[in-house]
């Protein structure tokens, strides 16, 4: 026979005890593990929500383009709304002196551009002429990929409605305030002023419009930055190179719409997660505590109800550290399976409790199961030894006894 | 000499009250030697029995077992020697409640210092023989709450001679049996005593006393007569 089969013996004839000890530990196991795995689920909540909104942004901004707009400090307001183009003009130079400038982080993508509305007297319509040319990269910062592509001279882009309505395709020759251009190509739709716009080189609108070095505006679209005043930011640093000759405007566009909520989203998503941080934090300790004292008072009362049989085994000869280790073994045994079981009933709880507080009703995601290796390795490791911990000072207590002492009692 | 107890006084205080369970006792018991104890209840009978086997310290006087001076040794070493050279019956059995009968006599095997597999196979092996000896076969993965008192009784006598003690120390282990089995009982206690063992038997019952080498009558914890051999008695 051996020690081992001892403590089985001893787990199977009180079963009560055993299994009232091992779902103390399960709970306990279950609570934390819980706990870790609902911080872990929110966390990879957070980054898909601000992953999709990013995304979202990505698309947007594509398609949408600049939603910044520098433009001379002297143009009203009033009638660039208005007239959808600034008058007023500036020196074509400020887009260099931006570009080159290492003060300025708050925009990207600059832009200039001379604009008018005038009449299309070969077509006799209203357009909106914009002269354009490449994007200016900042000079001490990676060249991003263009938001727009520059017009080749002598070449002429068309806004979508305003071909259809022309019946006018790329390759075709058109004459504009007497200049002959060749389609260069058709936008698609975009449903806003765009479509009733032509795009030509910038510097051959200046030469048309007998405004040589000037331009009107300069686009530019604004980094993600999360300041609540983004635009006076932007303002700021932008005056700080061209010292008050412009001023700057912000579109509403739904990129910005979507940075805002990108903002939030992280901003919730981070106050979710530190609270779930402090929920962990007090149910991790908590648990271990009431399990330990919970494994600790049935040990206790075990030992007491053994107590006969381990005056019985100590006159057999048995030596005190082996009873010591027959007493130890329930509560190892118990902190083993206990982690096992609490550790899956932990990921089971968390993965149904995402289900009802991470994913909306009409959202199509399903719960994931969140496996962490180390939480499982850290579990099943401590769980024993806490448990063993925990029936410690009873089994030293009864191991040392003396066995007259104890069978004498009667 | 195999046993020997010089001067042993044992007093247990109850309520602060005394009770000299065991006064000014000498003994000696050599191997082959079947010595009875008898007298009245409380006489000390048991207390005697549990100083022989290191299980009670007396006050005064010393206990010898096999050159071992009992009484000087740690509670682990003392706890090696009972488990090597004595093997001992309880009045109250003291079984574990737990382990069926097979377990319960293979127990006594726990406690042996070097257990290699085959020992442990040769051990499972003799206590069947054990139990199949007193008539315990078709018993053997029963509970001990299962048994009758007088099959607890030959458990626990099973259980003592598993490990081929020296010393057979057995309180009434003829108490609660009938005729043949109390036979079976003191035929093996005397085989043990011709195989060069000891044997310290207590007992109230006069037939089971006849078997022994020696008769030692107590009465308020001391031999009241001097030891007699066989043809005295
Ligand atoms: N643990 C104890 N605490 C107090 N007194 C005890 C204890 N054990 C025994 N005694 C007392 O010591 C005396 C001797 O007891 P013991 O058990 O040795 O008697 P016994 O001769 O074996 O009796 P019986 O034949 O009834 O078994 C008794 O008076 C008993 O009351
Ligand atoms: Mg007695």
């Amino acid at each position: 026979m051996k020690l081992s089969h001892l403590v089985w013996r001893e787990i199977v004839h009180r079963q009560g005890n055993f299994c009232l000890m091992l779902m103390s530990v399960i709970l306990a196991v279950a609570c934390g593990v819980c706990a870790i795995t609902l911080f872990d689920a929110q966390h990879q909540y957070n980054q898909q929500q601000v992953g999709v909104l990013d995304d979202e942004i990505r698309k947007i901004t594509k398609n949408m383009g600049f939603n910044i707009l520098i433009l001379p400090r002297d143009q009203n307001l009033a009638d660039f709304y208005a007239d959808n183009f600034a008058a007023q003009t500036m020196p074509e130079s400020h887009v260099e002196q931006l570009a080159k400038s290492r003060d300025v982080f708050t925009i990207r993508h600059l832009r200039p551009a001379l604009v008018r509305k005038l009449v299309w007297h070969e077509q006799k319509r209203q357009v909106i002429l914009m002269g354009v040319r490449g994007v200016v990269p900042f000079a001490h910062r990676n060249p991003k990929k263009p938001l727009a592509d520059p017009v080749p001279p002598g070449k002429i882009d068309l806004g979508h409605l305003l071909a259809e309505e022309l019946a006018m395709t790329p390759g075709q020759r058109v004459t504009l305030l007497g200049v002959d251009f060749e389609v260069n190509k058709v936008n698609p739709v975009r449903g806003n002023k765009d479509d009733i716009t032509v795009w030509v080189d910038l510097a051959q609108a200046q030469q048309m419009l007998h405004l040589p070095g000037k331009i009107s505006m300069i686009q530019a679209l604004e980094c993600n930055c999360a300041s609540v005043d983004r635009l006076a930011e932007i303002e700021a640093e932008v005056s700080g190179v061209l010292e008050d000759e412009v001023q700057v405007i912000e579109l509403a566009t739904k990129a910005i719409a979507r940075a805002k909520a990108r903002t939030r989203v992280s901003a919730e998503g981070e106050a979710r997660l530190q609270r779930w941080r402090r929920i962990a934090a007090a149910v991790i300790p908590s648990t271990i505590v009431a399990a330990g004292l919970m494994v600790g008072l049935l040990s206790f009362a075990n030992v007491r109800q053994r107590l006969q049989e381990i005056g019985i085994l100590r006159a057999l000869g048995l030596r005190s550290n082996q009873l010591l280790g027959v007493l130890l073994a329930k509560p190892a045994v118990v902190g083993m399976v206990g982690a096992v079981f609490g550790y899956l009933l932990g990921i089971g709880g968390a993965w149904s409790l995402e289900a009802t507080w991470f994913i909306s009703a009409d959202s199509q995601a399903q719960p994931q199961w969140i496996f962490k290796f180390t939480v499982l390795l850290v579990v099943l490791l401590l769980t024993p030894l806490l448990t063993v911990m925990a029936g410690w000072l009873p089994a030293f207590y009864a191991s040392g006894k003396d066995p007259a002492e104890i069978l004498n009692l009667e | 000499m195999l046993l020997e107890l010089e001067n042993v006084n044992k007093t247990f205080s109850c309520n602060d009250h005394p009770v000299r369970a065991v006064e000014d006792l000498s003994l000696q018991l050599d191997r082959g030697q079947f010595t009875a104890v008898c007298g009245p209840s409380g006489c000390g009978k048991s207390t005697l029995l549990l100083i022989c086997g290191g299980l009670l310290r007396p006050e005064t006087g010393t206990v010898t077992l096999h050159g071992h001076n009992l009484l000087s040794l740690s509670t682990e070493n003392r706890a090696s020697v009972r488990a090597a050279h004595i093997g001992f019956v309880f009045q109250q059995f003291h079984l574990v409640p737990y382990l069926n009968v097979l377990d319960n006599v293979s127990a006594a095997s726990l406690g042996l210092r070097s257990g290699s597999t085959e020992d442990r196979g040769s051990m499972e092996t003799r206590a069947l023989e054990l139990i199949d000896r007193f008539g315990l076969r078709d018993r053997i993965r029963h509970l001990p709450a299962e048994i009758s008192t007088g099959e607890r009784q030959r458990v626990a006598l099973a259980r003592a001679l598993l490990n081929r003690p020296k010393l057979l120390l057995a309180d009434e282990p003829t108490g609660n049996l009938d005729e043949d089995n109390s036979q079976v009982v003191l035929d093996h206690l005397q085989e043990f005593a011709a195989a060069d063992g000891a044997v310290l038997l207590v007992t109230h019952d006069a037939a089971a006393a006849s078997r022994a080498d020696c008769l030692v009558r107590m009465a308020g914890g001391q031999i009241v007569d001097p030891v007699m051999s066989k043809g005295e008695m």
